[in-house]
């Protein structure tokens, strides 16, 4: 079973992880961090697959993917993993669905300006290849209520006429947005727009959700699939990740992997989990090491609590946020409770290209990582910042002193 | 069933079991099957494991920055690899099923269109064109290959009456042919195959999914790139390299999508005049964070068997197909059974008839071998004809002693049962 050598939050935390003792790494949420016992766990696997490969891929993996699943499907409030699957990332999960569905010219997909890149990517692929078309529903940061969000996309449902309604294929919603980042009201999404078209598909591309915020997808409502990262907020190797679909319309929309492989008979109608269970051989112990972030968490929450690691790394988020809102003078891009290790911060600056340059200083000359960013619309130049159980308090400090003392002379 | 005399087992062979240090095989495990899922260099996991901790330490700039250039060297390395003058037509992603994949699916294939390919290709191709069929309307045309097969006319002629047999109305749009077919293994003769199909159908693109072919065959993409339009290959069956890593090839890049279109991908919509945004090895440098690490480890692969080669003094492949082409005849001379081609039509997997054409009776032998020897080989029926055969892999870790020893396992398993 693996377990946490170090227990205690904070900087002791950096023992469990790979991070180079010279990063301050203020970014967990673009790319993750593997704990180091997870990853060792993953390359024992990598050893039993390598000491006899048939054996692991005709038997040994097939045999241990199942608690893999049972386990992350419970961490999730579902009564059985019989409706989730694994796959390498987000992308993948997106990918899949989108490339799958059995699509007409005119066909509608729908998501938010603030929807990630890659769902935008896919569909402006399928807007070449099979001619859907795209209702981008535009948010304006900063973001003040649930309603910044809920108004915008009600109307823009509403203003579609009963045909275009009727072609409403797929509405898209971000569980927490990436960039910036927001926890969107997805019950509410959901229902407004399963009340404009009841055949619509919803998909919650909750990338950054697991790990981060306690997902319990039943609860989530009239929801269609959910997907989510292992390996950025769940300490995860590279290359993890789930969707879940729908028992109800898993066999009647029939959602294909990105890869149909040897083991798809797409005539014979393989199932689910077997058609994305294998897409050509590839290392699949990442996947694996799904169960091993779970012990992994579960061997730090047993003495530090149950959602620890989530109420250390929300409220040390909430603090840092406070403390450079009021220290830069400036402000968030929406309420707290929006926010959960991921917040935004407007910074001291309206120079984008300033902010890039001190993004790459801070790393040059003090091996800080943050990420500088701009809102198109707005013209908002901000930073969006993770929290997590290896920073403290005084790594927010630094950061605060050192963004305004390069800001504050070339203002 | 004659028995022959022992054969000479030779007096000094370059490899063989001396080998298996260099890889992660369980000792004890005998394994005849490198052909299914590969086996990686232990020196190259190690570089591999050494990436991944630069990642880890970090992962912004590693996937930022230093990821990008390592892969731009891997890239230049594999092309010099392949005979090609640059890396620009060429992609590495997971495997030969994502390769195979990220074509058909990207290709603007309309209902009616026809996408041929012979009936020893491998399943997964037949799913993926299956999946079209459904998805696009496009019409499957599956050649039939008798088994055993005599000569190239065999795959050939077929061919060719299957083309010429077509609807004057229907559009052959794709012909997918393997370099190495799976089960049975065969060498096909592709530019051969081609050639039929673009001199009765011009404007016919040819995919060749080469899985078994780098580390396996020699490849010059150059020359052959005369001759098709797609290659795929995995690195990870016979090039030592980590599992998850395979490379696709295109003469014409245009349109060519990978099977995961990511946040770096920007696919501009129809009409904005914008044109293909990012090139086809940036659409296939990200596809969503995972592990690229095994992608790097190509590189290194590379050089593995570069000084495995040099310190042995001969080459791999001439000794894993002289191997294969002594222990096929040996094989069968002792079982008085039959290969399923012709010894040229095989390089490191032979396919061998069992001594018996009861498939249950095999499995079950397959079963003891591997509980009660350790030993890990294939058993397998083709539906087509019947015949119950073996398909074993030749590697530098095995020699000669190897398949007089599975050899007699065979009869003496088969025996057993019919007592």
């Amino acid at each position: 079973m693996v377990c946490a050598s170090n227990t205690t939050y904070g900087h002791q935390q950096l023992e469990n992880f790979l991070l180079d003792p010279t990063y301050l790494n203020f970014n967990h949420g673009s790319f993750g961090a593997v704990a180091r016992p997870v990853l060792d766990a993953q390359h024992n696997y990598v050893l039993q697959q390598e000491a006899r490969p048939d054996i692991w891929f005709r038997e040994t993996y097939k045999t241990l993917i199942v608690e893999t699943r049972e386990k992350i499907s419970k961490e999730c409030g579902l009564v059985n993993a019989d409706n989730l699957v694994l796959l390498e990332n987000a992308s993948a999960a997106v990918n899949a669905i989108f490339r799958s569905l059995s699509l007409q010219r005119g066909d509608i997909f729908v998501y938010f300006s603030t929807a990630y890149g890659m769902v935008k990517h896919t569909a402006a692929w399928l807007e070449v290849d099979k001619g859907i078309k795209i209702l981008e529903v535009p948010v304006t940061v900063p973001i003040t209520s649930v309603q910044s969000l809920l108004d915008p996309m009600k109307n823009a449902l509403d203003d579609l006429s009963p045909e275009e309604k009727a072609k409403v294929k797929v509405a898209t919603f971000s569980h927490i947005s990436s960039v910036p980042a927001f926890i969107e009201p997805i019950k509410e999404l959901a229902s407004l727009v399963k009340s404009v078209n009841p055949n619509a598909l919803v998909l919650i591309d909750g990338a950054h959700a697991i790990g981060q915020i306690k997902v319990d997808i039943p609860a989530l409502g009239d929801i269609d699939y959910y997907l989510s990262n292992a390996h950025k907020w769940l300490y995860a190797p590279k290359g993890s990740a789930f969707l879940w679909t729908n028992p109800e319309q898993i066999d009647t929309v029939r959602p294909q992997p990105s890869v149909i492989s040897s083991e798809n008979d797409v005539s014979g109608g393989t199932d689910y989990l077997t058609r994305f269970g294998y897409t050509g051989t590839k290392d699949f112990t990442a996947y694996l090491s799904i169960s091993d972030s779970l012990d992994f968490r579960h061997s730090l929450e047993e003495v530090n609590g149950e959602g620890s690691i989530i109420d250390y790394s929300t409220s040390l988020a909430e603090w840092a946020g406070d403390h450079l809102v009021e220290q830069w003078k400036t402000s968030r891009l929406s309420p707290k409770e929006f926010e959960a290790a991921l917040f935004n911060v407007i910074l001291p600056t309206t120079d984008y290209e300033l902010a890039t340059k001190m993004q790459t200083d801070l790393l040059n000359d003090h091996g800080i990582y943050m990420l500088a960013l701009l809102d198109e619309e707005s013209g908002i130049v901000f930073t969006r910042l993770s929290s997590q159980i290896y920073l403290e308090k005084a790594d927010f400090v630094k950061l605060g002193d050192l963004v305004l003392e390069y800001l504050s002379p070339r203002k | 069933m004659s028995s022959l005399p022992p054969p000479p087992i030779s007096s000094s062979p370059p490899y063989g079991s001396s080998c298996l240090p260099l890889f992660l095989l369980s000792p004890g495990y005998l394994n005849l099957n490198h052909g299914s899922f590969g086996t990686v260099g232990r020196k190259v996991l190690e570089r591999q494991r050494e990436y991944t901790d630069e990642q880890e330490g970090r992962p912004d700039v590693w996937f930022r920055d230093t990821y990008l250039k390592l892969l731009s060297s891997t890239l230049t390395n594999l092309s010099q690899y392949l005979s090609l003058p640059s890396p620009t037509n060429l992609v590495l992603l997971e495997n030969a099923s994502s390769g195979v994949n990220s074509v058909l699916r990207s290709l603007p294939l309309l209902k009616g269109d026809v996408i041929l390919y012979l009936s020893t290709a491998y399943s997964m191709v037949k799913n993926t064109a299956a999946f079209l069929a459904n998805e696009r309307g496009v019409t499957l045309l599956e050649v039939k290959v008798s088994i055993p097969v005599a000569s190239e006319e065999d795959f050939l002629k077929p061919l060719s009456s299957a083309i010429k047999g077509m609807g004057s109305g229907e559009r052959l749009k794709l012909a997918i042919f393997s370099h190495v077919s799976s089960t049975p293994s065969f060498i096909e003769p592709i530019v051969a195959l081609s050639s039929v199909v673009k001199s009765l159908s011009p404007k016919c693109k040819v995919l060749v999914d080469g899985a078994h072919v780098l580390g396996q065959l020699p490849l010059n993409l150059n020359s052959l790139g005369e001759h098709v339009d797609y290659y795929v290959s995995n690195c990870h069956k016979w090039m030592y390299a980590p599992k998850g890593s395979a490379f696709l090839w295109c003469k014409d890049t245009s349109g060519v999508q990978p099977t995961v279109i990511s946040s770096r991908n920007k696919v501009d919509p129809p009409g904005s005049g914008v044109g293909e945004v990012p090139d086809f090895g940036s659409r296939y440098a990200y596809t969503g964070t995972k592990d690229f690490t095994a992608y790097l480890a190509v590189s290194d692969a590379i050089a593995f068997r570069s000084e495995l080669e040099g310190s042995r003094g001969m080459s791999v492949i001439e000794y894993n197909t002289g191997l294969g082409r002594w222990a096929g005849d040996y094989l069968v001379g002792l079982w008085g059974t039959r290969r399923l081609c012709p010894r040229e039509m095989e390089a490191f997997m032979i396919n061998v008839e069992l001594p018996t054409n009861a498939i249950e009776e095999a499995e079950r032998m397959r079963v003891k071998m591997l509980e009660e020897e350790g030993v890990y080989m294939l058993v397998l029926r083709d539906e087509g004809s019947g015949i119950v055969y073996t398909r074993l892999s030749m590697q530098v870790y095995l020699e000669r002693e190897d398949f007089v020893r599975v050899g007699e396992l065979v009869l003496k398993y088969l025996r057993h049962n019919e007592v």
